[in-house]
């Protein structure tokens, strides 16, 4: 693939918190309600198992009680929330007819040159609602289907209704019971058996307005023997009001198949990113799920494999950067449902001016998933001694016919290694940013090159400053 | 004598200590009954100091400045529960065993807390064996408040049967550099239940620490469960902190290799049991201790 020039060598922070007007916010109240609920569905012309799904989800979301655990989100006021708001009519499948303000933000992000460039798909969402789909026609004709949620649950009601919401139920926890209330949007990928996708498919989801709740729903089927690499990108400029964002993300890969999800979590500092992503892997299939985190005020998020079928496997490779006022608080989760199964994770995490990064992970092998191998390795940088950095693997394991490794290390960049950058002639920030950019070069790379340069360069972003 | 010392010799009737950990009211508990063991300053005690939990109940037990002492905790009958508080004062050093082969509870859930505040310069050893326990959770916490301080923990610990053990271990660092491993190795087998908590938590003050945590288990059964949390908690950054878990079975390739030299499988599988766990007390300087530990490991089934 010849590139002549980075698309996102220009990009800087200003790229990402720049907003467009949202008058449209005008038309939309804050706070959950029945009537919310029901007017999503019906704007949607939803079928009526969905809105029943809705509402069932609503009763079990007004039920539970927001998780006792992990970071503090009291400062969330959901009541002040705007959990559904259109920014434009409808979907474009050609990129002219997105409207202008809505155009230019992803312009700036660099969507629309990565499509042309490495793309076989491409979906943005705006807000609550897609705004642009397109799936190039060699995988379309063989019956690749690459759509806007709200589409496939019109065209292809059959199938979403077999997989929706089956992978993380909406009596899950409470976020994903808000979720199963209030999604709207997201992608609907259908991978028919046998068809590798040779290019990766792209959805990229932008908060605009203040105080907006974003509750996308990811739906990734692979059928046996496909092969497919879905990338997800999202951001949201910086109010100083609180957002909210509780995707779901639900993939389904068959037996032989293999699914590489990536993305690239880059919300701004006042988002509260409280996503559920969760994969069954069925024989011999392979997950693969690759995960920066650097923006958020807040970040739960915990990607999960379940492998279920004989000889499954699943790799988890994440960065998370926190920053001042950020607690990360992300990890991996895989159970081991079956013999022969097989997992890596490689998580590495870095914390700067005060920031919080915390490892929660959970690996569970059930008591006849004989055979099974894991391997889970999690390092933390600490930049300053203002940051903080927890490791909270739990480890269940009910087989004896299993072998487990856990290794993990936390420590600062190392003085000499400074010094031998500065003394060839690079200044104390870069020698840092760089040391930095080595230390998570073996998770970098697994991403297309084109968004490892958008992650390095949001590295370096963050590292700025961090001399002093 | 520094101020410590002086303070429990002198607070038999009113005794206040203050620790994160432990509630003030247990101290308060403490001066009601409580056995005070004191080893005066640059004491080199020659034996033993024995604490039978069965006997003296909950402990407090002062080291003053650069004694050493070698203290063994037992517990010769059914118990409650059991609680000891070791203070060290600065350049003091305590070998701690801990004899859990014979540590009955008289109900359910017999729970035994030990903890050490070590002050500057401080060194503490523990050393452990856990055998033949049901519905037994077992607790040692290292509080390093005094810079330069040690604390390593091993630990032994064989679950058979339907034995259900819990083991929570945790090197606190709340002054600049200390050092502290935490080595534990365990064997579940039949259908025994093991958790094991590890824990490094590295305060504000903590600068300069280097420590690291290991727990090694073998799950020989199928019906055996074991669940393995070893966390990191730190907040500063010029530190040295890691950890490791590994959960396998013995290798077939191992067995193989032992029965192909006239080895029976029992046998074999056996002493690599013994081996497997023998190594985590191999610093252990106390020979009474690791005979019955040994003698326990090759018990026959």
């Amino acid at each position: 693939m010849m590139i002549n020039q980075n698309i996102f060598a220009d990009l800087d922070r200003d790229v990402f918190d720049h907003r467009n007007v949202s008058d449209y916010m005008k038309n939309y109240q804050a706070g959950l309600s029945e009537e919310l609920v029901r007017m999503i569905s019906g704007e949607k012309a939803e079928p009526l198992w969905m809105l029943e799904h809705r509402l069932k989800s609503l009763k079990a979301y007004n039920e539970m009680p927001i998780p006792a655990w992990g970071p503090d989100l009291s400062d969330l006021n959901l009541d002040e929330i705007t959990y559904y708001a259109k920014a434009s009519d409808g979907q474009s499948k050609t990129w002219e007819e997105v409207p202008e303000d809505i155009k230019n933000t992803f312009e700036r992000l660099g969507i629309p040159e990565a499509e042309r460039k490495i793309l076989a798909g491409v979906g943005a969402q705006y807000e609550s609602q897609m705004v642009y789909h397109s799936l190039q026609e060699e995988w379309s004709s063989q019956g690749v289907i690459f759509e806007d949620m709200d589409v496939a649950l019109r065209e292809h009601e059959e199938l979403v209704k077999k997989y929706f919401m089956q992978c993380v139920p909406f009596n899950d926890h409470k976020f994903a019971a808000l979720h199963g209330a209030i999604w709207s949007g997201g992608t609907f990928l259908f991978v028919p058996k046998g068809v590798k996708l040779t290019m990766p498919v792209q959805a990229y989801f932008r908060m605009n307005g203040p105080g907006m709740g974003q509750f996308e729903h990811t739906l990734i089927i692979v059928e046996e023997g496909a092969e497919v690499h879905y990338i997800e990108g999202c951001s949201a400029p910086k109010y100083g009001k609180n957002a909210l964002h509780a995707g779901c993300v639900e993939v389904f890969v068959g037996e032989s198949a293999r699914a590489r999800y990536s993305s690239v979590e880059n919300w701004s500092r006042d988002t509260y990113n409280l996503n559920t992503k969760r994969a069954f892997v069925d024989k011999d299939a392979f997950m693969e799920w690759v995960g920066g985190n650097l923006g958020s005020r807040v970040t739960m998020l915990y990607p999960c494999s379940v492998l279920k079928g004989e000889g499954a496997r699943a790799d988890h490779l994440g960065i998370a950067f926190a920053n001042t006022g950020q607690t990360q608080d992300t990890g991996a989760k895989i159970i081991h449902a079956a013999p022969y199964t097989r997992s890596n994770v490689v998580m590495k995490s870095l914390s700067k001016g005060g920031g919080v990064s915390i490892y929660r992970g959970l690996l569970q092998v059930m008591p006849h998933a004989h055979d099974c191998v894991s391997n889970v390795e999690c390092d933390a940088l600490i930049l300053d001694d203002q940051s903080r950095s927890d490791t909270i693997p739990d480890m269940k394991i009910a087989n004896s016919d299993v072998s487990i490794t856990h290794e993990a290390s936390a420590g600062r960049l190392n003085e000499e290694d400074v010094f031998y950058l500065m003394a060839r002639g690079m200044n104390e920030e870069e020698a840092k940013a760089m040391l930095v950019n080595g230390f998570l070069e073996d998770i970098v790379k697994e991403l297309p090159l084109e968004y490892a340069v958008e992650l390095n360069r949001l590295i370096e972003l963050e590292m700025e400053g961090s001399v002093g | 004598m520094t101020n410590q010392i002086t303070k429990l010799a002198s607070a038999k009737d009113d005794m206040v200590v203050k620790t994160p950990f432990w509630p003030e009211s247990w101290f308060k508990n403490v001066s009601a009954g409580t056995n005070v063991i004191m080893v005066p300053p640059m004491a080199k005690m020659p034996a033993p100091v024995i604490i039978d939990l069965a006997k003296t109940g909950d402990c407090l037990v002062a080291v003053g400045d650069g004694a050493e002492v070698i203290i063994k905790e037992i517990c010769s009958g059914a118990i409650i529960s059991g609680k000891v508080c070791i203070m060290l004062d600065g350049e003091a050093k305590v070998t701690y065993l801990i004899d859990e082969i014979e540590t009955r509870g008289s109900g359910q859930n017999l729970v035994v807390e030990r903890e050490a505040i070590l002050e500057a310069g401080a060194e503490i050893d523990w050393y452990c064996a856990t055998f033949n326990q049901s519905g037994y959770q077992t607790k040692v916490r290292s509080w390093l408040k005094g810079e330069n301080g040690r604390s390593d923990m091993y630990w032994l610990n064989c679950a058979r049967a339907d034995e259900v053990v819990e083991i929570e271990l945790v090197n606190c660092f709340d002054a600049p550099n200390c050092r502290g491993q935490i080595y534990v190795k365990g064997v579940a087998q039949d259908r025994a239940n093991v958790k094991i908590v590890g824990g490094i938590e590295i305060t504000l003050n903590g600068g300069g620490a280097d420590s690291y945590l290991k727990e090694d288990t073998l799950l020989l059964d199928n019906e055996a469960r074991i669940r393995a949390l070893p966390c990191l908690e730190i907040k500063t950054n010029e530190v040295k902190a890691g950890h490791g878990a590994t959960i396998t079975n013995l290798t077939p390739e191992d067995l193989f290799y032992l029965q192909a030299h006239g080895i029976e499988a029992k046998l074999a599988k056996k002493l690599m049991v013994q081996g497997f766990l023998q190594s985590v007390l191999q610093h252990c300087p106390d020979q009474e201790f690791l005979d019955k530990v040994f003698k326990m490991l090759s018990y026959e089934d």
